[in-house]
């Protein structure tokens, strides 16, 4: 069996189960192995469900033996956030509200990668309620960063981004309202997809705001998100806000011809205000990208404050809407941080909910023809600052903590209104050795596009290669990045 | 002139959810609401008109959607 199995990316652990060189029990051994050694220093699990693995890698080796695989997953362990519907199990949203509510059937992207054959390590520890990026719960505890424990590993979808950080999982399925699956991947160093509103199906996840909610995966790697994107995409009669028309998949187009393709940038406000490593990690991954196209052109873009504003009300409406009857009845299951980031939608007129919904067409329409007029991917870093510590993101001090989950989200949030794909993909190291992510942003439902891009700049450079040391072993410090292929290569 | 963002509201919140608001939240509660009541308000001033038609958000994703073009394929 090949050692360095879970050092593999997601494609390359298929290989391996095709050719025979490793069983699908061999991975899920190595897998519980990977997620009881990490468990006590980054809490990403919010349980290990190791005797179920081990039964469905047993089916699915059975399954192989006699030629009779179920689909490209087939064997393949992965994990998701605790928020996707099991039939006849609980899913915590993160929180107690919800402990007493066994699902009745499988949520679509999660029944989508289970047909495909995907086997599931359990569910991954996530903000309460969906509501934070701060990567603490009050009730299951703090994700921890697998980089250096003392810092976050950002929310909501925080087990998932550290649980494929750590090499236990090849993939898992987060969710994104405002940046939750982009700033896990980037405090975490993994890719992580933000899928178009509608491209795949909300149906049977804990919503936190239905009109900005999506479900998208995390990996190691570009050519692994395509992958699992591609699994769980398409209309779903129980999600009436997917598409129906069918969609391009991404994983056939991971080498596209991107010689006519053009980068945007900005390094206007509030890009200006990004923090140094931060500000240099991106301009150097931007000057990477342009190497792979046609070039790099500056955009000034929309201000951000209105568009992160227009997001913020309706995600904080929806939720006061959502959560009303538990805050009434149940308000001492909230942590205080959570409780009073859902009441400011309680005092929101109905006339800002409604302006917010029915700008949003007009706004994207702009957004696109201002932004999109001549390049055809926008590239700013995920998060202005570098990552921060779990102390520094703290609700202790509600005033302080604003600040800094406010900054986090900034460059996330707007792009939940707009409904536009992004990949959070690696981009370097900051002087603390922690990771840093550029985000790809493009028109909607390109989805292949973003993903080609983050794959052809991971095929010539070296930041999603790097891995936190296993727990025990000294810090690796962050490589440096080399050039190793030409465009087109 | 900015529209009312009264202490009822925040009694509306005390009624609603039981609560009784400490004045520092209930400042950092209201700076927040007012944040986004003016800037959405701003907004909505300068672009909805009265006359618009309702535009379907789902719709105009679709009329912006990205397409391959033949170069694409390698």
């Amino acid at each position: 069996m090949a050692t360095d199995v879970l050092r593999r990316s997601l494609t390359e652990a298929i290989g391996l189960l095709e050719a025979g060189a490793v069983t699908s029990r061999e991975l899920a051994e190595q897998v519980i192995d990977a997620a009881e050694r990490w468990q006590p220093h980054i809490n990403a699990f919010i349980a290990i469900e190791a005797d179920e693995l081990r039964s469905a890698a047993d089916a699915a080796d059975r399954r192989r033996s006699v030629n009779r695989t179920i689909g490209r997953l087939d064997g393949i362990p992965l994990a998701f956030k605790d928020m996707f519907d099991r039939p006849g199990r609980n899913a915590s949203m993160g929180s107690t509200l919800l402990a007493d509510r066994i699902a009745k059937k499988p949520a679509t992207a999660f029944a989508r990668l289970s047909d495909q054959g995907a086997l599931w390590a359990g569910p991954l520890n996530m903000a309460e309620c969906v509501a934070s990026p701060s990567g603490h719960n009050p009730h299951f505890g703090p994700v921890r960063n697998p980089w250096n424990v003392k810092h976050t590993a950002a929310g909501s979808s925080g087990g998932s981004g550290a649980a494929v950080a750590a090499r236990i999982v090849y993939g898992a399925l987060g969710s994104d309202t405002g940046g939750s699956i982009r700033l896990p991947a980037s405090v975490n160093g993994v890719v992580g997809v933000k899928p178009t509103y509608g491209r795949v199906s909300r149906s049977g996840s804990a919503p936190r705001a239905p009109s900005l909610d999506t479900v998208g995966p995390l990996a190691r790697t570009a050519r692994d998100c395509a992958l699992l994107l591609d699994a769980m995409a398409g209309t779903d009669p129980t999600d009436p806000t997917t598409w129906a028309a069918p969609l391009e998949p991404a994983l056939p187009l991971i080498d596209m011809d991107l010689s006519a393709i053009r980068i945007g940038s900005s390094g206007t406000e509030p890009f200006d205000s990004c923090e140094a490593d931060v500000a240099r990690a991106a301009d150097d991954a931007c000057a990477a990208l342009a190497g792979l196209c046609a070039g790099r052109i500056d955009r000034v873009l929309p201000d951000m404050n209105v568009l992160y504003a227009l997001a913020d009300t309706i995600a904080k409406t929806e939720a006061a809407a959502l959560h009303a009857r538990f805050m009434r009845e149940r308000a001492d299951e909230y942590s205080a941080f959570v409780y009073t980031r859902t009441e400011v939608g309680f005092h929101l007129p109905p006339q800002r909910y409604f302006e917010a919904l029915a700008l949003r067409a007009r706004v994207l329409g702009e957004f696109s023809a201002r932004v999109f007029d001549g390049i055809d991917v926008l590239a700013i870093p995920v998060m202005p600052v570098c990552v921060p510590t779990l102390e520094a993101t703290d609700a202790a001090t509600p005033d302080a903590i604003n600040q800094v989950l406010g900054r986090m989200t900034v460059f996330t949030r707007p792009f939940n209104y707009l409904g536009l794909p992004a990949v959070s993909l690696p981009c370097g190291f900051d002087g603390q050795g922690l990771p840093i992510g550029l985000q790809l942003i493009g028109r909607p439902f390109s989805e292949p596009l973003l993903l080609a891009l983050a794959h052809q700049y991971q095929m010539v450079t070296g930041w999603h290669e790097s891995r936190p040391a296993p727990p025990g072993q000294a810090r690796r410090t962050s490589m440096s990045v080399t050039f190793t292929r030409s465009q087109g290569a | 002139m900015s529209e009312p963002l009264s202490k009822a509201m925040l009694t509306i919140d005390r009624d609603l959810l039981g609560q009784n608001l400490a004045p520092a939240r209930a400042d950092s509660l209201a700076a927040e609401v007012r944040r986004l009541n003016e800037t959405v308000r701003a907004h909505a001033d300068r672009h909805l008109d009265f006359f618009d038609e309702p535009a379907s958000f789902l719709s105009e994703l679709r009329r912006q959607a990205w397409q391959r073009t033949s170069s694409d394929d390698r």
